[in-house]
């Protein structure tokens, strides 16, 4: 189990599991910055949001937690389509069995982001 | 709202007894067979298996018991895990203690001996021909009446094998809260076995006249007992499968999420990304709750102070709320949360977001008919705030046991720093934490489970008395809809929880 930073894995070409963890660690930060957005508002309709990408991230690898990045200039959908991109870059042989499920519910929260205008959070 | 308490039930029941006083319909022997059988399974149900307590808590149950194991010769046996002795058996088959005895000896009744006295499982003692369950399609009154009061005895069934339960609030192991439900049932069964003896065949009718001179006794052995009681309020669900309409994709996404999170919990080792979840979807929870009052105040249906409770209440707790979330946030016990509960809390998460967005934003217009009913989308929240209590208990207590089992761990980084985990924390690796490590968790998780329980009494106090207003005008029976007297085929497989 470890835990990353998400500026080492994105642009890497790596193998399946190394790509998978690296689309947790995007999308573990795109939840910490969504959760930083709402600014200490416990009503704002971002930590709901925040809170689902965790519980994706937690259903691909509950062991994958973003350290704390200070270069990081992705915005929270930036770091979705990242994972998303890693995601569907794991050789169909690799990763979870489960990965395409977990890859729609994150395309899925995609969409709901992009409605909610938090993309750019 | 497809939801039942055991007080609806119940209500529904005694209307039912009360039609069947004129109903001039025969009643054949098979018919009253099925309502016998049922109303002996309720209350041997209601009264459930033997517990300790205090001493006055261990007398009153053994007069309760007493009541119900002098029910005369059951038709049916109690549940699978229920076991007599001797003397109970043979009063439950209505022979002598020494044919019982004899049996054993000889090896026809299974039986084994402690020492001191026999133990003989129920389903092994024979109760003579099988008798059918009331045909829930009937529209014969006491069909109706057996299919009602079993339906309730499944309720009581269903509650009893919860998974999880709410502190303060376990009304069937309380003797106290039951004897009012049972007072209720049988006087309904003394009801239904006088309307029996005289629409039955005159050679069938001992058995009727049996359990009426029964359920006379057992009135009176119970006593003046109040008929309030904590039981009415347990509630069972029946979602609609296909829900139109967004109160019934509310309520519909409620109790999928509530029934899956109960299974998570349930699990020998929980995820830590469903307790945040749950976390996170109270202080969700809260959040439209809290926008729904707003929204009930401005059409006038919610006093000035009581939305103004319900906004600092709440907004209190969906602090607390996330501040649990943030330390589930930073352990983990390496579960993967199940994807049927992950599509469940996707569809709460859609259904609570369109309903802050569609319904509640200021300026935005909804179609009609797709406009939320405010009234009982509260309703529904009110009973999630229940389910919250339960699941936030339950999550409570886990903590403690997770890190004396070594099975809760965090990353390295964010531990105190000791010469075994200098490794570790330079490779970024999870260790198991210690349980001085894990005391914020365990007192967040604690205020959580506090917080929600404080959520529940504010919603029951504040929402409550606007829909009890209009119940004085209403005659007791006037509260029952043709519909609601309508054959009970609805509430023979309730998806109870």
């Amino acid at each position: 189990m470890t835990d990353q930073n998400p500026s080492t894995h994105a642009t890497q070409p790596a193998t399946g599991a190394t790509t998978v963890t690296a689309a947790c660690v995007h999308i573990d930060a795109a939840a910490n910055q969504l959760e930083a957005a709402a600014c200490g508002d416990v009503f704002s309709t971002l930590l709901a949001l925040a809170g689902q990408l965790a519980l994706i991230r937690g259903g691909i690898d509950p062991t994958i937690r973003a350290a704390p990045d200070p270069n990081d200039h992705l915005g929270p959908l930036a770091h979705v389509d990242r994972a998303l991109l890693l995601l569907d870059s794991v050789p169909v042989s690799a990763g979870p069995v489960d990965l395409l499920v977990w890859t729609l519910h994150l395309s899925d929260l995609r969409d709901a982001l992009l409605a909610s205008g938090a993309g750019q959070a | 709202m497809s939801t039942t308490t055991v007080g609806d039930l119940l209500d529904r029941a005694e209307t039912l007894a009360r039609v069947l006083r004129i109903d001039p319909a025969q009643i054949t022997a098979d018919q009253w067979r099925s309502f016998d059988s049922t109303t002996y399974h309720l209350l041997a149900e209601l009264l459930g298996p033997e517990r300790t307590g205090t001493h006055a808590e261990a007398h009153y149950h053994a007069s309760v018991t007493s009541i119900v194991n002098g029910y005369p010769s059951p038709l049916v046996t109690p549940g699978s895990e229920t076991t007599f002795n001797a003397r109970q058996a043979a009063r439950h088959l209505g022979v002598k203690d020494w044919a019982i005895l004899r049996d054993i000896r000889q090896s026809r009744l299974p039986a084994t001996y402690d020492g001191s006295r026999y133990s003989i499982k129920a389903t092994d003692l024979s109760c003579g021909p099988d008798v059918q369950p009331a045909d829930p399609a009937s529209t014969h009154t006491l069909d109706r009446l057996s299919c009602t009061l079993g339906a309730l005895a499944d309720m009581v069934v269903a509650e009893r094998s919860r998974a999880t339960y709410t502190p303060g609030f376990d009304p069937l192991r309380d003797d106290r809260q039951v004897a009012p439900v049972m007072a209720r049932v049988l006087a309904m069964t003394l009801v239904a076995a006088r309307h029996t003896l005289v629409n039955i065949p005159l050679q069938e009718a001992d058995r009727p006249l049996l359990i009426a001179r029964y359920a006379a006794r057992a009135l009176d052995a119970l006593g003046d007992v109040d008929r309030p009681s904590g039981l009415n309020q347990v509630a069972s669900f029946s979602p609609p499968a296909r829900p139109r309409g967004p109160n019934e994709e509310l309520e519909a996404a409620l109790r999928g999420w509530a029934t899956h999170a109960r299974s998570e919990l349930a699990r020998t080792v929980p995820s830590t990304e469903v307790l945040r979840d749950i976390a996170n979807q109270a202080r969700h929870l809260y959040a439209v709750s809290t926008a729904l009052a707003t929204d009930s105040f401005t059409a006038g249906n919610l006093s000035g102070p009581n939305a103004e409770r319900v906004h600092v209440e709440l907004r209190a707790a969906a602090e607390v709320m996330h501040a649990v979330q943030q330390q589930w946030e930073t352990v983990t016990t390496a579960t993967r949360p199940s994807r049927e509960y992950v599509a469940a809390t996707t569809a709460l998460h859609t259904r609570l977001t369109t309903i802050q967005q569609e319904n509640l934003s200021p300026g935005h217009h909804t179609d009609p008919a797709r406009r939320i009913n405010v009234d009982q989308a509260l309703a529904d929240l009110r009973y999630a705030a229940s389910d919250l209590v339960e699941l936030n208990h339950t999550a409570a207590q886990l903590p403690d046991p997770l890190i004396r089992a070594g099975l809760l761990f965090a990353p390295a980084r964010i531990l105190p720093s000791t010469m075994e985990r200098m490794h570790d924390r330079n490779h970024g690796r999870y260790v198991a934490i210690q349980l001085t490590e894990g005391t914020e968790l365990i007192d967040a998780a604690r205020q959580g489970s506090s917080a929600a329980r404080d959520v529940r009494a504010t919603l029951e106090n504040s929402l409550r008395p606007a829909e009890t207003t209009e119940l004085p005008t209403q005659t007791r029976a006037g509260r029952f809809s043709r519909q609601d007297m309508a054959p009970a085929t609805a509430l023979s497989g309730p998806d109870l929880f």
